[in-house]
């Protein structure tokens, strides 16, 4: 499974209720595309939004954008780059 | 002489080659250029409606309109105007028309035609198609207009091309062609470029260079772009030498001195101020009368308001001033609103004032809600009592001819109500000819006559000895003001014209070409502002200019400062700026060519809707640019904005107007629902603004409201649905037939909750699809696609959905319906404007064609769906260019077709698609199979398999899996061998996998050992 990242903006900026109904038509797209999410970033503004997902390519995920009507700019697998812990 | 008709530039007629008077209504200049242009017989129907779309007695307009045309174009050698009761028509054969001629000389094909008659046509061009006979309020006639002008100004462009080319060894005969050229269409950059060649070649450097930043300065404000390859490439001919003389000689201000402020001496005109004296003091004893001041533009009418409101201030009274605009029809209560605002401003401690302001912005803060139209004008009557306080009032409106409806019947309610303790005085002014144009003002000075309120005074030219006295007051050296009253005839504003720019002696230039000539000692850019100020149609404010590009704040007000001081602009109280007249306005818009005017509009419309959500008013002016500038779009939901105000505000017939044209644009918007949802909201606006109280007769809405409800069905657009039978219901109540709107009530009820259902058809569809493209529980999609055909059935709904899941399920079971239920899915899903579902759809189609070895058709699908892949984003295309090498693949030469393929290959890993890599690779080997290329075949079968192991396609890999068994990979054949010794039901593998397995089988195993697999 790869880590696919969704980026998004939003003019004007997304409402509370907006992003409800957005995710409500994804959840059921998600399961069939075999997609999970894992987490979302929101800006303070509401303008911008960047989103973690997991899935076997980066298709599938834009596929269950389109789906459920989602505003996204672009869609791209990414390389997790994480702080190693040291060793006791 | 034949009668000459002069159609390019301003429409005008001449007799034995002396020009004809031509009457002083606008709109029957309109239509007599109508008549010409189209050279037709018209129904006297389609005349009424395009002229005169009213209440009140078109057919009676368009009588003395036709008796007004009727001296003009007949004589004694022929009746040229044809009219019997129900047609009406100009015969124009024993007439010179120039468009005719230029058409004529032109032919179909300018670039076939010889040099000397392309000469010939140029000079009969004299500027526009009938420039300056714009009716904003007649919107049919303006779009008509407004693509004959654009035609005109296309062909115009065509012929100064072809010439400018023609002439290119002789740059100084194709020099004026070339200006002409940038003066039609002054955003063309070959026509610039065309201009700094030429001036280069006819060794006029210094002007080359100054014309060149002259070009660059336009492109970016209007475009802001910088100038492109070719007019660089025209610049670089210069030598840098003497580029740089040049920019030091250019002068910015060229020699003109400027002159003295306005006068404000009112000269003559005697009478008119005593009978004024009397009227304002008729209204100080309590008589409201209302002064209308009449005559040709120019004339002062203006002038004479200013006297009477000196006269009222001189008893320690208030006027309170406003005026209205040509665009004003589509700007509801546009002289209130401004009156209001500029005494809101004045007086910031006023509450009401701010109140009354917002009411007539939005008529949505009223403080009390007005049960109807006179709540409201009462409501604006106290108000000004109020502000009037002990003091005499007189409320002033100047250019009244262009009122919007609304206004006038204000207008009329104030002139009849408003009575203040100390004095009451309502004066207006108006263009003589031009109010029997104006229906609901016609009307209201008709109503004042007939009350004896009226009092007019008819301003006629000045006398020789007044108009010597008004130069005076201007004159300079060198003028003689005797022959400047002279070829006046008495008109103020055009000796005062005449006396600023120096040149008296030409005795047949008119007071617009007299008013032109003073922009030519204008700067570019103070010239530039001038016009674009002028195409806003009403005051303006330096900010306004700054959001259209004129950024630069010193250089704004320098150039503002400038045109003050040359007397074309003045400020106003409220801090804007207006024409000093009307006609300077005129004159200025008309530098504009027609394709600028359409950029110039463009912008405005832009500026205005980022402020519409703050302003509603601005609606109606929004309509009128975005009409202007050709967005249709834009125009229609601007007319839905300002037709909700208008009805908010009891102004049912401009609201009825504004429905009416947004109704007819919106015939040019793409198919789908937001023109649906646009139509339905018009509608809503056109219906409920005939159902007030004044409006009784019903405009035939039914079946227009019955053929959007259908099409709001097909879309599942329940809300849209359900207001039209809401509509229905209201139209049928007003007709007296309560019984059929009792029925369209539950209509509106069932629509809402077949919605529902339509809506639960498509949910299931769409489930069905998705399984049905994912390649898994097919059983289940089979299910899901019989319950949503029922309910789609028994609503009468067609669903792209399900058409598209069907094409899949069919091609799943091999079926050659695939392709006709994916095209009528395609078909609807262009109708609902859905890209993705488009391109979805084509892909699919251009997929049945590859699997169908249709190569041609597969590459006529990949342009197709290029076009539609590229809106969606570049992700989307790379398989679009798989498809189209995989078409190449069947059909070119090995190494061609390989470079293709391996591209698009590895595009699509980069975008990671790797259901459709899958499936290219799987294509891909199968096609290069059968030409024999087993080494890049197999290896591309190998990587198919991997990819759609990952992703569980069992399709996919028992394709790849046969392709790999038939050119001999002994693992893959054991797998294929068992597979098809399996019965399996066919919800398990597609018809396309098991017969790639059985063609493997026949290609690798004796033909009876196939067989006996198969069985």
């Amino acid at each position: 499974m790869s880590r696919i990242i969704v980026e998004r903006n939003f003019e004007p900026p997304l409402t509370e209720e907006e992003l409800k109904a957005t995710e409500a038509r994804m959840a059921p797209c998600l399961e069939l595309y075999d997609v999970r999410w894992l987490r979302s970033f929101w800006s303070g503004d509401r303008r911008r939004m960047i989103c973690e997902y997991e899935a076997q390519d980066v298709a599938s995920v834009r596929n269950v954008q389109r789906e459920a009507a989602a505003k996204f700019e672009r869609v791209w697998a990414a390389d997790v780059l994480e702080e190693t812990p040291i060793a006791p | 002489m034949p009668l000459q008709i002069q159609m390019t530039g301003e429409l005008q007629l001449f007799r034995d080659g002396l020009p004809v008077s031509l009457p002083a209504s606008k709109k029957t200049r309109a239509l007599l250029g109508y008549l010409v242009a189209t050279a037709r017989s018209h129904r006297r129907e389609r005349l009424c409606d395009i002229f005169w779309d009213g209440p009140d007695d078109p057919r009676g307009e368009l009588r003395w309109s036709l008796s007004k045309i009727r001296p003009l174009v007949n004589d004694q050698k022929a009746d040229r105007l044809v009219a019997d009761r129900e047609h009406v028509g100009i015969q124009t054969d024993a007439a010179q028309v120039d468009l005719f001629q230029i058409r004529s000389l032109v032919a179909d094909d300018p670039s076939s035609t010889s040099t000397e008659a392309l000469k010939r046509a140029v000079e009969l061009f004299q500027g526009e198609f009938l420039d300056g006979l714009d009716l904003p309020s007649c919107y049919r006639f303006q779009e008509w207009c407004m693509a004959e002008r654009e035609a005109v100004s296309r062909l115009r462009i065509s012929v100064l091309g072809i010439l400018i080319e023609r002439l290119h060894d002789a740059p100084a005969d194709a020099l004026p062609y070339a200006r002409q050229m940038v003066t039609a269409d002054p955003l063309s950059e070959p026509g610039h470029a065309s201009v700094v060649r030429l001036l280069v070649h006819s060794n006029r450097s210094a002007e080359a260079l100054s014309y060149y930043e002259h070009a660059r300065r336009i492109l970016e404000i209007e475009l802001s772009t910088k100038p492109g390859e070719e007019l660089e490439e025209a610049r670089r001919l210069l030598a840098p030498a003497r580029r740089r003389v040049a920019e030091h000689t250019r002068c910015p201000y060229l020699a003109k001195s400027p002159r003295s402020g306005p006068s404000r001496a009112l000269i003559g005109r005697h009478a008119e101020r005593a009978e004024i004296d009397r009227l304002v003091s008729a209204a100080l004893n309590g008589n409201t009368d209302v002064v209308l001041i009449k005559g040709e533009p120019g004339i002062g009418k203006s002038r004479m308001l200013d006297y009477v409101a000196e006269t009222v201030a001189a008893t320690g009274g208030v006027a309170f001033r406003s005026r209205a605009f040509q665009s004003e029809a589509i700007r509801p209560y546009g002289i209130w609103t401004d009156m209001l605002r500029t005494i809101a401003r004045a007086d910031a401690t006023a509450e009401r004032w701010r109140s009354i302001s917002n009411v007539l912005t939005d008529g949505m803060s009223a403080p009390d809600a007005f049960a109807d139209r006179s709540g409201l004008f009462e409501y604006v009557v106290d108000t000004l009592r109020t502000a009037a306080g002990d003091r005499p009032v007189a409320i002033l409106v100047d250019d009244v001819q262009w009122l919007d409806e609304a206004s006038a019947a204000l207008l009329h309610y104030v002139a009849r109500q408003c009575r203040t303790p100390m004095g009451f005085l309502l004066g207006c002014a108006a263009r003589s000819g031009e109010i029997g144009d104006n229906a609901p003002v016609s009307k209201l000075l008709r109503a004042l006559a007939r009350e004896d309120r009226l009092r007019e005074i008819r301003l006629a030219a000045l006398s020789a000895q007044d108009t010597a006295a008004l130069v005076q007051t201007v004159a300079q050296e060198g003028i003689d003001p005797s022959s400047i009253a002279a070829q006046s005839g008495g008109n103020p504003l055009f000796a005062l014209e005449l006396a600023r720019t120096r040149c008296p002696g030409e005795i047949s230039r008119t007071i617009e070409t007299v008013i032109a000539d003073q922009f030519a000692s204008l700067t570019d850019h103070a010239r530039d502002l001038l016009a674009w100020a002028a195409a806003f149609g009403r005051n303006f404010t330096g900010e306004d200019l700054a959001r259209l590009g004129f950024v630069d704040p010193a250089e704004l007000i320098g150039a503002l400062l400038n045109l003050e001081r040359r007397e074309l602009i003045h400020p106003l109280d409220d801090g804007s700026y207006d024409f000093n007249h009307d006609l300077v306005r005129q004159a200025a818009y008309r530098t504009l060519s027609h394709p600028r005017r359409r950029l110039v509009h463009r912008h405005i419309a832009r500026s205005l809707r980022s402020d519409l959500e703050r302003d509603f008013t601005l609606a109606g002016e929004l309509a009128h640019h975005a009409e202007l500038a050709g967005d249709f779009e834009e125009a229609v939901r601007a007319c839905e904005i300002a037709g909700q105000r208008a009805l908010r505000l009891f102004a049912n017939a401009d609201a009825a107007s504004l429905a009416d044209r947004g109704l007819h644009h919106v015939q040019a918007l793409a198919d789908g629902p937001a023109k649906i949802e646009a139509r339905m909201a018009l509608l809503k606006v056109r219906l409920f603004a005939a159902t007030g109280p004044r409006m009784q007769r019903l405009p035939p809405l039914a079946a227009s409201i019955e053929e959007t409800i259908q099409a709001a069905q097909r879309l599942l657009l329940s809300d849209v649905a359900a207001t039209g039978h809401y509509l229905l219901s209201v139209l049928n109540q007003q007709a007296g037939q309560p019984e059929q709107a009792q029925k369209n009530t539950l209509d509106a009820a069932a629509a809402g909750r077949s919605a529902g259902l339509a809506i639960s058809a498509h949910q299931l569809a769409n489930t069905a699809r998705c399984l049905l493209e994912l390649e898994t529980d097919v059983h289940r999609a089979r299910t899901l696609i019989a319950d949503a055909s029922d309910l789609a059935a028994s609503l009468d709904v067609e669903l792209c959905e399900l058409h598209w899941a069907r094409g899949l399920l069919q091609r799943w079971d091999g079926e050659a319906d695939a392709i006709g239920s994916t095209e009528r899915a395609l078909l609807l899903a262009q109708y609902e404007q859905d890209r993705w579902r488009e391109y979805k759809c084509l892909t699919l189609l251009a997929m049945l064609a590859l699997e169908d070895d249709r190569y041609s058709d597969v590459r006529a699908r990949c342009t197709e769906l290029m076009v539609v892949a590229k809106r969606l984003g570049d992700d989307e295309t790379p398989f679009v260019s798989a498809l189209d090498a995989l078409a190449l693949l069947a059909s070119s030469a090995e190494t061609e077709s390989l470079d293709a393929l391996d591209q698009a290959l590895a595009q699509l890993r980069a975008v990671d698609d790797k259901s459709y890599l899958a499936y290219s690779l799987n294509s891909a080997a199968r096609l290069q199979m059968k030409r024999g290329w087993t080494g890049p075949a197999f290896q591309n079968a190998s990587a198919a398999l991997s990819i759609a192991s990952i992703l569980h396609r069992v399709n996919e890999v028992t394709i790849a899996r046969s392709l790999l068994a038939a050119m001999g990979d002994h693992t893959a054949l054991g797998q294929m061998v068992g597979l098809a010794r399996q019965p399996h039901h066919p919800n398990e593998i597609s018809a396309r996998a098991l017969s790639a397995v059985q063609s493997a089988l026949l290609r690798v195993l004796p033909s009876t050992m196939a067989s006996t697999v198969r069985e």
